[in-house]
């Protein structure tokens, strides 16, 4: 009882210091509360001062009252700190059981990534991205921060850590993500704690999807809605998806046939199929999506043959009758031929612009499922290849382009399709080569062979993308074991090449390279790297340096070649390059002391600079 | 191959690094250094790294003091050392392998003996020498005690007394007005507080600033933001009288002479040389130091950031604070308080005068060995039995009116668990704690109302993470009676006694529940 007196006493000499000192010596609070502590004193000698304090603020003149009021304050200050207790009443409950707790992290790491993952701007992702590759993710103390990034106002940052982190952590945030989650009136945060749930425990989450479809906020019930097929068996998903498939909402029907993604069923296919030609973009989006990859055997039959539908019916556009201005250029009209046919009737201008969007819709419509079918990854047939091949020389591009990427996708494996297939790949250039290039990467290396001949042809022409290069390379390397032939030539072609960047990658293909099988290049890759003129590609510098000091240690064959383009270039920065190489190549780089001393009158200083720097390492003093 | 005289780890870029970015950017240049090289006598690293010039910049890591190695570089940075020395160490760490012979360039060695030289002459020079740097606060000020000069000693003593003396104006006026909390008054008092900064009184400074902090606050209750404020006007006039009574040498009768030089820091805001350190007896050796927990927060009333690393001296059990201050304003140009995660042996430290927590602090020669098992149980055994020594030694610092309310403590708890909202503490003899976040209450406005808008949308998630790393852990460690690594403090309003968790500890894990 005396505690929560003094406590209060403590509690009035608060309000006394914000009421002003000179009412705290006619407080009648105060003057009570000063009974009760000279009472207690009478038992407890440690409280007298304070008594006394409490007098002396009672009694003090005005001008005195503030240094009473300060000093009783300090007392009670101490006072307070005495009185101090910790005393928690109550039963202790169980604790969570979890194991694994673990905080691997440097403290400072673990607090750089915090502050990235709570602060604003794009370095969150990269930040995420590096603690996932790095396997930092799972620290305890980084726990909480992931689960409150899944109400970030980034978007995209929220759906990885859904997505890749929180699944990393597994069970132990499971217990954070439940306690936070709102079904009923969840928001985007609220969906991905579902997915990220479903994705760390597949039986809690079906259960919670259950939940969600009936009781679930439109957000929840679409992730629910997708989320199905991954937790919950085939013929359940099937049978909330054709459910849902009639919603009123269009966000919730698009989402409701990405629940049919697992299913075998003919009505579901026909379902899906059908929901291609919805006017709602994000259904027929949907639509399109699942038909890539539905679970039905005979889905690219069903795409083959609506596609063949729409392709074959295409509405029939009339041409345009001339303007004013052209039929007077054409001058007056031409009496009727005897025995030509009745002048059909003509067709306003807006009926045709009818027509023509019309067909459009149509076109675009088989585009859709074209690019469609091309994702499916059972394509390895011959009437796929039948059904592509001729497509490919329609006159419309929403089709013919499709039709390319279908008939890559069915790939060499289709012995019919195979001619077709090669000289559509030698027909490719620029960017319609990267397809090719992602479907061969897929294929086991025996597969390709066959086609990497065609690829090589078409990336021999034009412009080529660096993926393509890159991809080449990758490809043509593993086959080196086998044939090295193709790899070698492309190797000499590309370090030939005046590309800098095609140069660069083939340099690095060199290093990567054993000794061995890489020192016949290195003049070929020397005399690429002179051949561009403008050596200002320092990353290039850097890599012929390496391949340099490993392949051709004493330099001496490339000294000629290297002193030929010093002495013809005008460019500053060749020149410096070359200066340099030479200086690395020290003493054996010394039958280029003349030319070298010939550019001790550049006009430029940095150039002379580099001269004597280059001279002293050529001809040591 | 040459080899270094020690081994080098990734512990030790993060101590040299002056901040965490320096480090993860080093730990990035692998592949941009050309060239690597180490001498014959293992005392030089040597490099060239490709930076964004066209010239790759020469780096080069002097070893010949093993412990405290001098890095060069040509780059432009003004961090130092820069990526480019610690991504060679790096290097190092990562693959002696690629380093081939080489020796250094005579300008490097020119540099190394004019180093050498400078140092010896430093050595040589008279205790009453004027040397070192008088203002620094990081944790290598060098050469020998300053020769104190007497007419500046003076001139700051009367500095200090008006300051005092306004100090003790304000606080009158204060009490002497009332409402102390009223915009136009915490307005004046932000722009007195600066003046006793001019009157080398800091740490009254921070008091002041403290009071208009807890004046602005919106999201306080009445009777809190009364309490509170009481709480540190009762302190600063204290602090009045303390700070008086040392300036003119009078000690309370009971007080120890570190009491008072621990107010002399805690009030006058003095900044010891270690030299000083050690010749007012502050100072130990042979300590045998393990990181059990590392905290950084921002100290809004400071302006600085606060940086410590709690280290348990595994000799005597005492629970020491490595501490680094850092101003917002220019804090790129002092290094980050270091985190270890080796276990460190101490040849000679100064240890501040204080309470219970002492701040320790060492220049170099430091040696770390890799945390064991045996480690771990040799600090698990100085853990306290339970909470009541913890509790009563809190209470005794609390006695003096300037000392701080919070101590941090190695306890053993027999069970955690939640009472009703709560996260209880309980020790074998059956005292309980409530082991809370510790409120970092006083950050300015606009992120305490971010705070409170998020804390709205996900009721019950406080943004420190030690209480929910506590909970989570609870569960594996409850069984084994672990020890809590724990900052007990007091609550004024309720005059409540509670616990911030800062590491768990058993015989053979440990657990940092913060950073």
């Amino acid at each position: 009882m005396s505690r929560e007196q003094l406590l209060d006493l403590a509690s009035e000499l608060d309000r006394l210091l914000a009421a002003g000192a000179r009412s705290a010596s006619g407080s009648d609070a105060l003057r009570r509360r000063a009974k009760v502590v000279d009472d207690l004193s009478a038992k407890v000698p440690a409280l007298v001062p304070l008594k006394e304090a409490i007098d002396k603020v009672l009694t003090a003149p005005a001008k005195d009252a503030p240094n009473a009021l300060l000093d009783l304050l300090a007392k009670a200050r101490l006072m307070r700190a005495g009185l101090a207790e910790s005393t928690v009443p109550g039963e202790i409950g169980a604790v969570l059981s979890r194991e694994g707790c673990q905080t691997p992290l440097p403290a400072k790491r673990a607090h750089e990534l915090y502050d990235n993952f709570v602060g604003g701007g794009g370095g969150k992702h990269g930040a995420l991205q590096e603690a996932i590759e790095k396997k930092e993710i799972n620290d305890l103390r980084l726990q909480r921060v992931l689960v409150d990034s899944l109400d970030d106002k980034d978007a995209g940052f929220a759906d990885e850590v859904a997505d890749k982190a929180l699944p990393l952590l597994g069970r132990a945030v499971l217990s954070d993500l439940l306690a936070t989650l709102d079904l009923a009136e969840g928001d985007a945060g609220d969906a991905r704690r579902l997915k990220a749930i479903c994705r760390i425990d597949k039986k809690q989450g079906a259960d919670l999807a259950r939940k969600a479809l009936k009781e679930g906020s439109q957000k929840v019930l679409i992730e629910a809605l997708e989320l199905l097929p991954e937790v919950v068996p085939v013929a359940e998903a099937e049978k909330v998806g054709v459910e849902f498939a009639q919603d009123k909402r269009a966000p919730v029907r698009a989402a409701a046939l990405k629940a049919l993604v697992t299913s075998k069923d003919d009505a579901a296919l026909a379902l899906v199929v059908e929901k291609v030609g919805e006017k709602s973009n994000d259904v027929s989006a949907a639509a399109l999506e699942v038909l890539g990859k539905l679970a039905h055997p005979k889905t690219a039959d069903r795409v083959m043959e609506r596609a063949r539908d729409l392709i074959d019916n295409l509405t029939v556009v009339p041409k345009r009758s001339p303007t004013r201005k052209k039929k007077a250029a054409k001058g007056a009209k031409k009496p009727a031929k005897k025995g030509a046919k009745p002048a059909v009737k003509k067709l306003t201008d807006e009926e045709i612009g009818k027509l023509q969007s019309k067909r459009w819709q149509e076109l675009n419509l088989a585009q859709s499922l074209l690019y469609a079918l091309a994702q499916r990854p059972d394509l390895a047939r011959q009437d796929v290849a039948d059904f592509a091949a001729p497509l490919m020389k329609h006159k419309e591009y929403q089709v013919s382009n499709p039709a390319r990427m279908v008939l890559i996708a069915v790939g060499p494996n289709v012995p019919d399709a195979l001619p077709t297939l090669k000289k559509l790949i030698e027909s490719s250039t620029g960017w319609m080569l990267n397809p090719v290039v992602e479907m061969l990467k897929k294929l086991p290396a025996k597969d390709r062979a066959v086609l990497l001949p065609s690829l090589l042809h078409a990336a021999s022409k034009g412009y080529v993308p660096f993926g393509v290069a890159q991809g080449l390379f990758e490809m043509l390397r593993e086959h080196a074991a086998t044939d090295p032939k193709p790899f070698k030539e492309y190797l000499e072609r590309a370090l030939k090449k005046k590309e800098p960047w095609l140069w660069n990658l083939a340099v690095t293909q060199l290093l990567e390279m054993d000794t061995t099988a890489s020192t016949p290049y290195f003049a070929d890759a020397l005399d690429g790297y002179l051949g561009f003129g403008n050596s200002y590609y320092t990353p290039g510098y850097e890599d012929l340096l390496k391949l340099l000091r490993r392949d051709e240690p004493d330099g001496k064959k490339s000294v000629a070649r290297i002193c030929k383009t010093l002495a013809a270039t005008k460019k500053t920065d060749t020149k410096l390059n070359l200066l340099r190489l030479l200086a690395e190549l020290g003493p054996v780089a010394a039958p280029a002391k003349r030319t070298v001393e010939g550019l001790l009158k550049d006009r430029k200083k940095e150039v002379k600079t580099q001269v004597a720097k280059t001279l002293e390492a050529i001809v040591p003093t | 191959m040459a080899d270094t005289a020690r081994t080098y780890t990734d512990d030790d870029i993060d101590r040299w690094a002056p901040d965490t970015g320096v480090a993860h950017d080093a730990r990035n240049l692998q592949k941009k250094f050309t060239t690597l090289g180490i001498s014959a006598d293992g005392t030089w690293l040597l490099g060239q790294c490709q930076g964004s010039g066209k010239e790759p910049y020469q780096v080069s890591v002097d070893l010949a003091d093993a412990e405290k190695p001098t890095f060069r570089c040509n780059c432009p940075s003004r961090k130092f050392p820069c990526k480019h020395g610690l991504g060679l160490v790096n290097c190092w760490v990562k693959d002696k392998k690629k380093f081939k012979a080489q020796e250094p360039a005579a300008d490097l060695l020119a540099k190394r003996e004019k180093n050498v030289e400078r140092k010896r002459k430093i050595a040589e020079a008279p205790a009453d020498a004027p040397a070192g740097d008088p203002a620094s606060s990081g944790p290598a000020s060098s050469g020998p005690a300053k020769k104190p000069n007497t007419a500046a000693l003076k001139k700051k003593i009367a500095a200090q007394r008006e300051g005092l003396d306004l100090l003790e104006k304000l606080v009158l006026d204060l009490a002497s007005s009332g409402q102390w909390f009223e915009k136009t008054r915490l307005e004046k008092l932000r722009r007195q507080a600066p003046q006793l900064g001019d009157a080398y009184l800091n740490a009254a400074m921070y008091l002041l600033n403290r009071l208009v902090l807890i004046g602005d606050m919106e999201d306080l209750s009445d009777e809190e933001r009364m309490a509170r404020g009481a709480d540190l006007v009762a302190q600063l006039w204290q602090t009045t009288q303390k700070g008086k009574a040392y300036l003119d040498e009078r000690l309370d009768a009971d007080d120890t002479q570190a009491d008072a030089d621990a107010v002399m820091e805690g009030i006058l805001g003095k900044t010891w040389q270690l030299t000083e350190l050690k010749e007012h007896g502050y100072w130990g050796t042979d300590l045998k130091l393990i990181e059990l927990a590392y905290e950084r927060y921002d100290d809004h009333a400071r302006a600085q950031r606060m940086e410590i690393s709690h280290l348990l001296d595994l000799n005597d059990g005492r629970c020491l604070q490595g501490l680094t201050m850092r101003p917002f304003k220019g804090m790129q140009f002092i290094n980050e308080q270091p985190s270890y995660t080796q276990v460190l042996t101490v040849a000679e430290a100064a240890i501040y005068p204080g309470y219970i927590n002492r701040r320790v602090r060492w220049k170099g020669g430091e040696t770390g060995e890799d945390v064991t098992k045996a480690h771990l149980k040799a600090a698990y055994a100085k853990a306290l039995p339970d909470f009541k020594p913890a509790f009563d030694a809190l209470k005794q610092q609390m006695k003096h009116p300037l000392a701080p309310r919070e101590a941090v403590f190695l306890v053993r708890v027999a069970k955690i668990g939640p009472v009703g909202e709560q996260v209880v503490l309980e020790d074998a003899r059956g005292m309980r704690l409530e082991a809370t976040n510790r409120p970092r209450d006083d950050a300015p406005l606009d992120s305490r109302k971010r705070r409170a808008s998020k804390k709205k949308k996900r009721a019950g998630v406080p943004e420190p993470v030690n209480l929910s790393c506590l909970e989570q852990a609870a569960g594996e460690f409850a069984c084994c009676e672990p020890a809590v690594l724990a900052r007990l403090y007091l609550l004024p309003v309720a005059s409540r006694v509670v616990a911030e968790p800062l590491a768990l500890l058993t015989p053979d894990r440990h657990l940092r529940l913060g950073f």
